[in-house]
């Protein structure tokens, strides 16, 4: 169907890609690389940054509620204070520098960003743990929310979403959030949306993107396009499309957009965002997207995070130079989040042609699996099996290959079906297309109707914690019955209307893994960094040793004894130096720091 | 506020006239909820099917293949029209809102 609306240039390379048996067949060969830790990006190092808005009953101002939710957590154990250290990231934005900072025990960062609670992950390497990270944060926020309720004796919320719609004054004179309170029986019709972000950071090649252009051309159409599966869907102010009431949007981020590239992130907002701040070595650019929306589906969040990552491979290695070039991006992007009615997601490119979104993305399937059969890759790949590859780096290989495989059979079976617009079939899988259902179900008469469903679904309430409770969620039909003994242990659901349970029934229909292992990995994510990363080492030194830490920073760690530089993205984990934290004690310090030294003799000075 | 419509509502969002049905139903996909936008849904409405009838008249006058060709226009559009409510029609059902809607407000500045 949507095949036809593929323009000539495009429909005659997918044929031909299609043709050679490249596109999803899952009998091409992989990508291997030669190097994991020196070449550095091939495997992409990633992290998300969820702004939270913090809500109570009573008008509280926004930093004393953040304040309290961090103090909270604090006081929860999963958080202490630092000093983050900000000499080795240069900030571009000046309200950065009056940020107050403590960390996570798995090395999360917690801070107060504009008033609102930011947890930024520690950084990862594969989709499974961009799920368990993402609900370990969502357990943070929510364990949040019950401390700072504790302490300002209010219920205090915490919702994940990227926007938050109110009432403003009218002629008539009195204001009411949401229609909630003010004037009882009488709905104010002008709604305002305030909007906040949701930041996805993938370590890059620096000289990829030393052409601004040449990372517009790749990754804009990209950017624009994947929300029809990324889209958090949200209501937002009528007026922001030229209407009164609300609206409701596959993704309300794409409606603030005003440029194609920007340095800010909160006036004039970019669909690429310039922000140069590598948080490692110079010779990386970390692409900081601000178009991640806040997901909570585990489909959406693990399928958003392994194509992202495979198409900014791509980018690096040149596949994507000649990517289609749209016609009005910006326009484009607002028109296809708009498009909920018909599904057309028409986008119009600069030679005159009219597409879709989705053929845009089958463009991208088609590039990266180019790429993973590509000549390069073959090449490395017989590299590895010549023997010149450890086994380490092998068996790392080989789970790399199964999250790319798994990850590729989806998107391919998730565009065939949104060709045919059989959209209603990914209820509970991508967030946008759960909430509209629940709002078409619903029929809400009122304008806060709306609003308070897409609230509801975002709220943070003790629903989370099925994620560390829901031990016995089995394979199959197993699952069903052991959930409901989860159900009768007293594991309540919340009065979210995000349903985890559907949600990880969703995923384990169309994602085959074994995702009772989710709960376990959650559980890991509370309380310890990913293993494969650099931040093995420094939350294990900020959990065990942090009276010896004088400052941290992404990329740096300070001890009264010794100075680590930690600007490569898998030094010191746990491969390297061992389950060094398993049972640490005072004296193990110098073991550990000896052992760093000679691994890194010139980036640990002690 | 109830979770679900009472059955009289629904009788009588059923009873509606078709055009009015049709219109609310574009209203629901495109979650435009505002009386004006509701109006203004009516009146395109009003306007296609007046069109409608305005080049049902034209090829009654016209001749074979140009007739044809004009009816398969037609019909593409009319598949077109259908289409604009699939999205809707299909998430009917799809999912129950089976908690009760709670009037959560969120309170938060713009930032980044």
């Amino acid at each position: 169907m949507a095949r036809q609306n593929i323009p000539h240039d495009l429909s005659v390379f997918l044929s031909a890609v299609l043709r050679s048996g490249k596109v999803g067949r899952g009998g091409s060969k992989r990508f291997k690389m030669v190097a994991l830790g020196a070449g550095g990006t091939l495997r992409k190092i990633r992290g998300v940054e969820q702004e939270y808005p913090v809500s109570a009953s009573a008008a509280f101002n926004p930093n004393l509620l953040v304040n309290a939710a961090i103090q909270g957590l604090r006081r929860k154990g999963f958080s202490k204070l630092v000093r983050w250290d900000i000499s080795t990231e240069v900030s571009q934005e000046s309200h950065e520098f009056k940020i107050t900072n403590s960390y996570g025990e798995n090395g999360c960062r917690i801070y107060n960003d504009l008033g609102h609670l930011e947890i930024s992950t520690p950084s990862y390497n594969d989709p499974f743990d961009a799920v368990a990270y993402d609900k370990a944060s969502e357990i943070y926020a929510f364990v949040a929310s019950l401390g700072a309720s504790l302490a300002l004796k209010k219920r205090v919320l915490i919702h994940k979403n990227n926007v938050a719609n109110f009432f403003v004054k009218t002629a008539g004179g009195a204001v009411g959030l949401s229609g909630g309170g003010v004037r009882k029986g009488v709905e104010e019709k002008r709604v305002k949306t305030n909007t906040y972000a949701t930041h996805g950071n993938f370590l890059t090649e620096r000289k990829a993107c030393k052409d601004w252009r040449r990372v517009e051309r790749a990754l804009i159409p990209w950017v624009i396009t994947r929300i029809i599966f990324t889209g958090a869907g949200d209501v937002i102010s009528g007026e922001i499309v030229k209407k009164s009431g609300i609206k409701f949007v596959i993704s309300p981020r794409a409606m603030f957009v005003m440029r194609l590239s920007s340095l800010s992130t909160t006036s004039a907002r970019g669909i690429l965002n310039t922000r140069d701040q590598p948080h490692a070595s110079k010779k990386y650019f970390r692409l900081h997207d601000i178009h991640f929306e806040a997901l909570r589906s585990e489909y959406a969040i693990f399928l958003r995070d392994i194509t992202q990552a495979l198409v900014i491979r791509a980018f690096e290695l040149g596949f994507l130079d000649d990517a289609p070039e749209i016609e009005d991006p910006v326009q484009t992007f607002k028109r296809i989040s708009a498009d909920t009615q018909e599904c057309e997601w028409r986008v119009r490119l600069k030679n005159g042609e009219q597409t879709d979104a989705v053929s845009i993305l089958q463009f991208y399937l088609a590039k990266i699996e180019e790429m993973l059969s590509s000549g390069e890759a073959v090449a490395a790949e017989e590299a590895v099996g010549s023997g010149e590859g450890s086994e380490r780096e092998e068996e790392v290989l080989r789970e790399e290959e199964k999250w790319e495989g798994i990850g590729l059979k989806a998107f391919e079976e998730l565009l065939e079906k949104f060709a045919e617009r059989r959209v209603e079939e990914f209820v509970d899988g991508v967030d946008w297309v759960t909430k509209l259902a629940l709002l078409v179900n619903y029929q809400p008469k009122r304008i806060s109707e709306g609003i308070f469903i897409c609230n509801q679904f975002a709220l943070l309430d003790e629903g989370v914690l099925f994620y560390v409770r829901g031990d016995g969620f089995g394979e199959g039909g197993e699952g069903v019955k052991q959930e409901e003994g989860f159900a009768e242990s007293g594991a309540g659901e919340g009065r979210s209307l995000f349903s985890p349970r559907e949600s990880l029934k969703f995923a384990q229909r169309k994602l085959p893994i074994r995702w009772s292992r989710l709960f376990e990995r959650v559980r890991y994510a509370l309380r310890n960094a990913p293993e494969d990363t650099r931040d093995f080492f420094r939350a294990g030194m900020l959990k065990h040793f942090n009276e010896h830490v004088k400052s941290v920073s992404w990329s740096s760690l300070i001890l009264n004894e010794a100075k680590i530089m930690l600007d490569e993205p898998f030094m010191l984990n746990k491969s390297e130096l061992g389950d060094v934290f398993a049972a640490s004690q005072e004296e193990d310090l110098s073991g550990i720091l000896t052992e760093a030294k000679r691994l890194y003799p010139e980036k640990v000075i002690f | 506020m109830g979770m679900e419509r009472s059955e009289e509502e629904l009788c009588e969002f059923a009873s509606m006239p078709a055009a009015a049905v049709a219109a609310a139903c574009r209203s629901l996909n495109g979650w435009v909820l505002c009386a004006d936008a509701e109006e203004e849904l009516e009146e395109e409405y009003e306007e296609e099917e007046a069109t409608a009838h305005a080049e049902e008249k034209t090829t009654e006058g016209e001749e074979g293949d140009k007739g044809f060709s004009a009816l398969l226009e037609r019909l593409k559009e009319r598949e077109k029209k259908e289409k604009a409510v699939d999205l809707i029609s299909k998430l009917r059902g799809k999912k129950k809102v089976n908690k009760k809607i709670m009037p959560y407000e969120i309170y938060a500045t713009a930032g980044e």
